[in-house]
């Protein structure tokens, strides 16, 4: 990163003006290059290391068998097995498909439900600051706490939903017990969880829309759910499509409330990618295949979301004028 | 939006209250349960009215080590959350003050930050574990330090870039005229109107460091573990106690919700990274 920093002081457009009529050039330009070098070495120091621990360490891993119960499985050298492990490795599709669903559906509901509630909070609501407190509590939760509270709610003995599931006849259930809705369940805590950022990001954005095409609207007649589909949510798309993709970036990256709920089970029912990873690496200590499937899926996520990022964050390397 | 039809403006009233009730309730069940004898946390009935006893937020604290696990987790989020605003900063400024944002230079070196926090951390997991244990940085704070730091850099890039793109640059440029350094333009120029998002990264950061699960639990252990680790120790340590496990909730979760909702004002532009402006 500095490298990049460096390299580009010299020519980076703007001073390039400012710079020629002062005295002598070339020491100006090389006090220039070290009091801009210093701006980036604090985050330098910190950021070069940890790529460098991850591109050596990385490389020795994925292309040895090393486990940590097994001494001197780290020089065993092994080429590609890891990645052809990799490929025909059953739980690892199942993780995929797994965290998935939890993304496409979890993310789904949080923007759904998310953008109805800051529509509804919009506009003249009794308590809505005591709300807005409120709403914020879920979000800054920590993940682990929201996971095990859930699960004492979720109980099959002593836990609240049963209980009222039970009295109002519906009748109780092992939801985390049960492949088929553990995967639900968590899918519910995730949006438990979640939704309130929605809330909180899209109010802003309503808040802070320029009200004339609405006035402009209003005079044309236009009311309730038109005003909403032509208006409204066009205007919001921007701030929509960000949250959308943060909250995927978010959510690819689950691994408390799964671990605290499920550990991925019942078998691998709920096993999201970073407790796979997690289980390979830290209860098996297969580290080795660990970084293989975690340079995997992240090579997996960057293709896919990268590109989205940066055109939703305005950052595009642009063709410069020259 | 405006709604005159009155039925529709009660159905929204109804709509938001019972959002709101699905976010408290569960939260007020932990917090009753954190009040509850053993027995009555483990009825299959429910218990509503009970006697509170606090002797559980006692065991959690010095029996369950959340005393120390507080300790140690203010101090990895402080001090990360620290470092990282004093090397996000001057880089974000380096990337739209000194050069403009749409240089191509600054544009990679952002594209860089939104990479690394664009991928999940399992990419890193193993790496780091296996160096920092091989240097003795696993089973206490700092290892755990270094990598909330690197989060809250990349975090406090994005942040401050967010609110310094819009920043006219000419600014700085006076104050290089006058004769200041980079560095004091900087602190001189820039630093005194960016206090909005330098809290905002600090409360976002910090909020982030705390919470972090999958790298503490790797990277500490014992007298270093942090609040959720220790909390999700509970699980096995104690059986299934709910009542000492929920007050282990209550205590490491309190500080940091109360202050989110203190601080709220100055969280929903850095939380979308100056998607709303």
């Amino acid at each position: 990163m500095s490298a990049t920093a460096t390299r580009q002081a010299p020519v980076g457009p703007g001073e390039r003006e400012t710079a020629s009529y002062r005295r002598p050039r070339s020491r100006q330009r090389a006090r220039d290059l070290v009091s801009r070098a210093s701006l980036a070495l604090p985050a330098a120091i910190i950021i070069i290391p940890l790529l460098l621990i991850i591109l050596v360490q990385g490389v020795q891993l994925v292309t040895h068998g090393e486990n940590l119960l097994r001494p001197g499985s780290a020089d065993r050298f092994v080429g590609f097995d890891n990645f052809f492990r990799a490929f025909s490795d059953p739980t690892l599709f199942g993780s995929i498909r797994v965290t998935l669903v939890y993304v496409f559906v979890g993310v789904g509901i949080e923007m759904a439900l998310g953008v109805a509630v800051a529509l509804a909070l919009h506009g003249r609501i009794p308590g809505k600051g005591f709300l807005r407190a409120i709403i914020l509590m879920p979000m800054v939760l920590t993940p682990v706490v929201a996971g095990l509270m859930w699960r004492l709610l979720l109980d099959p003995t002593s836990g609240f939903v049963n209980w009222f599931l039970d009295t109002i006849g519906i009748g109780g259930h092992a939801f985390l017990g049960d492949p088929a809705t553990a995967l639900g369940t968590v899918i519910l805590v995730e949006v438990w969880q979640n939704t309130p950022f929605v809330v909180i990001i899209v109010l802003a954005g309503l808040e802070s829309l320029d009200p004339s095409p609405f006035e402009a609207a209003q005079v044309d007649g236009a009311t309730g759910f038109k005003l909403l589909r032509h208006i409204t949510l066009p205007l919001l798309a921007p701030v929509l499509s960000i949250v959308v993709l943060l909250r995927v970036i978010d959510a690819v990256k689950t691994f408390a409330i799964i671990n605290t709920m499920t550990k991925g089970g019942p078998g691998t029912s709920t096993l999201a990618i970073s407790n796979y990873v997690y289980r390979i690496g830290f209860e098996t200590f297969d580290i080795g295949y660990a970084t293989t499937v975690g340079v995997l899926v992240s090579l997996a996520v960057l293709v896919i979301l990268f590109p989205a990022a940066t055109r939703l964050m305005g950052l595009r390397i642009r063709k410069v004028r020259r | 939006m405006k709604t005159r039809r009155p039925v529709l403006h009660s159905l929204r009233i109804v709509g938001v209250y019972t959002f709101v009730l699905w976010c408290i309730l569960p939260l007020a069940w932990l917090v009753s349960t954190s009040l509850k004898s053993d027995v009555d946390a483990f009825s299959r009935v429910p218990v509503w009215f009970f006697v509170p006893e606090f002797g559980n937020y006692v065991t959690a604290w010095v029996d369950g080590g959340m005393g120390q696990a507080m300790i140690v987790s203010a101090s990895v989020a402080i001090v990360s959350s620290l470092l990282g605003i004093f090397a996000g900063l001057p880089l974000a400024y380096l990337t739209t003050q000194v050069w403009p944002a749409e240089a191509p230079g600054s544009a990679r070196l952002t594209l860089g930050i939104l990479l690394l926090t664009t991928v999940p951390p399992v990419l890193s997991l193993t790496p780091f574990y296996r160096t920092f244990f091989g240097v003795g940085l696993t089973g206490n704070p700092f290892g755990l330090t270094i990598i909330h730091t690197f989060y809250a850099i990349l975090l406090a890039v994005l942040i401050f870039r967010s609110f310094l793109v819009s920043f006219p640059r000419e600014i700085r440029e006076a104050a290089m005229i006058d004769g200041l350094g980079e560095w004091g333009a900087l602190l001189r120029t820039i630093l005194p109107n960016v206090w909005g998002a330098t809290f905002a990264t600090f409360v976002l950061a910090l909020i982030q460091s705390w919470n972090e699960f999958l790298y503490a639990l790797v990277l500490t252990s014992g007298d270093s573990q942090t609040v959720p680790v220790t909390i999700a120790g509970f699980l096995s340590f104690f059986g299934t106690n709910w009542a000492r496990l929920t007050a282990a909730g209550v205590i490491g979760t309190l500080p940091i919700v109360i202050f989110a909702i203190v601080v709220r004002k100055h969280m929903a532009r850095g939380l979308s990274f100056g998607g709303v402006k």
